[in-house]
């Protein structure tokens, strides 16, 4: 890995000061390329006609939707309750393709997302100053961590978690030189993108303070910074106050218990096939956990959050107070969508995500100065462990319908009774109830004077 | 020298898979850390042990099967994560429902790898730290191949059973304190406060024994009437007893004299 300048570093967790290392164009290239094709093969390896069949559930509806409403109607359209920008942006492309591409057109948009943020956050993993294995590691996490291949991998759908994940590491990672105008617009701009997907990027708002009142941010960047998201979270607001069907809000303490109590069987994801509850031994024995596991592994993830931040509040050269808000973060955007109704497997994908960067991020210097063969052996064991789970799961990868197949049966059906308004189902067998419970425009009715168009 | 010898002596009269702290006490002597005096001494003590033990095993080796194959080398290996994770009640290997809709796998050779690993790892750490008697590397890599090695030799001659595994969870825990002892030792006294009462926690719903150790099946007292009545009916009879867990069991097949076959006429004393 060719840099400008990498000075050396004279502790553990010290990084060299932002800035110093600039990657070459090529090799976030490369990267891209490889978060590209994991992105496309996981999803190929779970079925192999996943990539032209398997029309994922909102990457459909939504292009759908644009065909039936107009491109800008459908834009500002909430759906579950709030805006999700992107998700709509990506599907005009998908709905100007020929109908029985948009598997295809999806799941390409998809990867070439997921493999431009893989190269964006190998390029502020570098430009951070983390070694090209660490930086690596924290680039791939997107396409790479087992918990992604069970929902969230290669659907536009999930794009928000790919936000999230890459504007929290512009924020902790990325420090803008004085009069770098584009460090100031590009993450703004990335930010407002984010808000306009997510509501939970309100986290943010609270990294992005730190990270000023630290000194890690200059205060006029910062500022900049803060109005792209305020912009965003206002446009975020805005639109989800003109859902007909608002997002159930059902906080409770049961809500809470569910979602610690989500927390560590999450993380165990980390290697595939251990988990944590009672489980019989040996015919004879059963080993069940303490009833607030959940609760002591937030407790420490917090403690540990918090003493990191705190130790390196004031080291802007070291990496802890870096490493301290990816673990708190992790824990916010885990809660944020949990307790407001109950866990679901993607609220735990963004968590991942950074409590796996902050651990890259914290044995950076050790990986830096691991033998070659040791990282190969480290690296061959990891992929071996993560081996059954890296083909995307059969929930996320089975055609279900096929969209060919779905396609053809919508024409012979509108082709029998031009009269006839078609619901098509995406995969997975989405909507459930045919779309009963979803609001037009962003709905499965589809009157066969659209599907006659199709046929020309 | 002689608490020692005497430990070693009843250890190998007692259990025959002692015969690999001969291996230990070998590795020792020739790394200097025991002389050849105490060596020989410890050696000729376990030897002592050994030798009755294991004529016991080749002159009676038809009352305890031997299933050693493939297979069951195979289990112990599966078998080791298992009882490695047992440090974390509740936390287990296997394939397992995730949010009901997704199956989590783990990788077929999982046991092997973990197995091969703490080997590798043993072995790596008995060589760096071969000739330094005074470090803990060594000893660490004896413990977890004396572990490694306690677990597989019963577990390799019948089919794995929890109580196989206990000696190597030990000596494994050991290794592993010994190998962190550094950093105890350097830590705020606060941090292993914390630290103790976190695994304390942790450990609490395994803390009571479990059902089928403490669950007396059938208590002591109520067996001992049934035998007793069963006597005072027929007095020339005799008596199965059954111990806790209802033990032994229907199809077990214990030779005289060593069974639960009672003559009432002793236990009428």
């Amino acid at each position: 890995m060719s840099e400008i300048s990498s000075p050396a570093r004279s502790r553990g967790d010290v990084a060299p000061l932002a800035g110093s290392q600039v990657p070459v164009p090529w090799q976030v290239m490369v990267v891209g390329a490889i978060g590209t094709v994991t992105s496309l093969g996981r999803l190929w390896l779970g079925n192999s006609s996943a990539l032209g069949e398997n029309l994922w559930a909102e990457d459909g509806l939504f292009a759908l939707c644009v065909q039936k409403a107009g491109f800008l109607s459908c834009l500002v359209d909430p759906f579950a309750g709030y805006w999700l920008f992107l998700p709509r942006v990506l599907a005009l492309p998908i709905s100007l393709a020929p109908v029985e591409m948009w598997a295809w057109v999806a799941n390409l948009i998809a990867a070439i997302l997921a493999g431009s943020v893989s190269a964006a956050a190998f390029y502020l993993a570098r430009r951070y100053g983390l070694g090209v294995i660490s930086s690596l590691g924290i680039a791939l996490l997107p396409v790479l961590a087992p918990m992604v291949g069970l929902e969230a991998i290669n659907a536009i759908g999930s794009s928000y978690m790919l936000l999230l994940f890459l504007s929290t590491l512009v924020v902790l990672l990325y420090s803008p030189q004085a009069g770098n105008w584009s460090g100031m617009v590009l993450p703004a701009l990335l930010l407002a993108l984010t808000a306009l997907t997510i509501p939970s990027a309100v986290v943010l708002v609270g990294l992005v303070v730190i990270q000023v009142l630290r000194g890690a941010v200059p205060r006029r960047y910062g500022l900049v910074w803060l109005a792209g998201l305020v912009l965003g979270l206002v446009g975020q607001f805005v639109v989800a106050s003109t859902a007909i069907t608002p997002r159930p809000l059902n906080v409770s303490a049961e809500s809470f218990d569910v979602w610690a109590s989500s927390v560590p069987i999450s993380l165990l994801t980390f290697w595939p096939g251990l988990s944590l509850g009672e489980y019989s031994f040996f015919l004879n024995f059963t080993m069940a956990p303490l009833g607030i596991t959940g609760w002591l592994v937030v407790g420490v993830i917090v403690a540990l959050g918090l003493w990191k931040l705190v130790a390196g509040w004031g080291l802007l050269t070291s990496s802890r107070a870096v490493i301290g808000q990816l673990l708190l973060a992790g824990l916010a955007f885990g809660l944020i969508p949990s307790v407001i109704g109950y866990t679901n497997n993607r609220y735990f994908v963004v968590p991942l995500l950074l409590w796996g960067a902050a651990a890259l991020i914290w044995l950076d210097p050790w990986i830096r100065r691991a033998r070659p063969w040791v990282l190969a052996i480290a690296g061959a064991l990891i992929l071996a462990v993560w081996w059954p789970a890296i083909p995307a799961s059969e929930f996320r990868s089975t055609p279900a319908p096929p969209w060919t197949a779905e396609v053809a049966r919508m024409k012979a059906k509108c082709l029998a009774d031009p009269g006839f308004v078609e619901r098509p189902i995406f995969s997975p067998y989405w909507p459930p109830n045919w779309g009963d419970g979803l609001d037009e425009p962003t709905h499965p009715n589809l009157p066969c004077t659209y599907v006659l168009r199709w046929l020309g | 020298m002689t608490s020692v010898s005497l430990i070693l002596l009843v250890t190998g009269l007692t259990i025959p898979s002692a015969a690999l702290l001969l291996g230990a006490l070998l590795v020792q002597r020739i790394r200097g850390v025991i002389s050849r005096r105490v060596g020989a001494i410890w050696g000729l003590s376990l030897g002592i042990g050994l030798i009755p033990q294991l004529g016991y095993v080749f002159l009676f080796r038809g009352t305890r099967p031997n299933y050693a194959s493939l297979e069951t080398l195979n289990f112990w290996a599966d078998s080791l994560p298992l009882f490695l994770f047992s440090y974390w009640p509740g936390l287990s290997l296997g394939e397992f429902s995730f949010h009901t809709e997704f199956t989590l796998a783990p990788f077929p050779l999982t046991g092997w790898l973990l197995t091969l690993g703490l080997a590798s790892l043993a072995i790596h750490f008995l060589a760096t730290g071969w000739a330094t008697r005074q470090g803990e590397r060594a000893p660490v890599g004896l413990l977890i191949l004396l572990g490694l090695g306690f677990s597989l030799i019963p577990s390799l001659t019948s089919y794995a059973s929890n109580r196989y595994f206990v000696v190597a969870v030990w000596l494994i825990g050991a290794a592993a304190i010994i190998s962190v002892d550094r950093v105890i030792s350097a830590a705020p006294k606060v941090w292993l406060v914390a630290a103790l009462a976190f695994i304390a926690v942790v450990w609490s719903p395994a803390f009571p024994a479990s059902d089928y150790r403490s669950q007396p099946s059938p208590p002591w007292s109520e067996e001992l009437a049934r035998a007793q009545a069963l006597c005072e009916a027929e007095p020339d009879e005799s008596v199965d007893l059954e111990f806790s867990p209802n033990w032994p069991y229907p199809d077990s097949s214990i030779p005289e004299p060593t069974n639960a076959t009672a003559p009432c006429s002793i236990l009428l004393r």
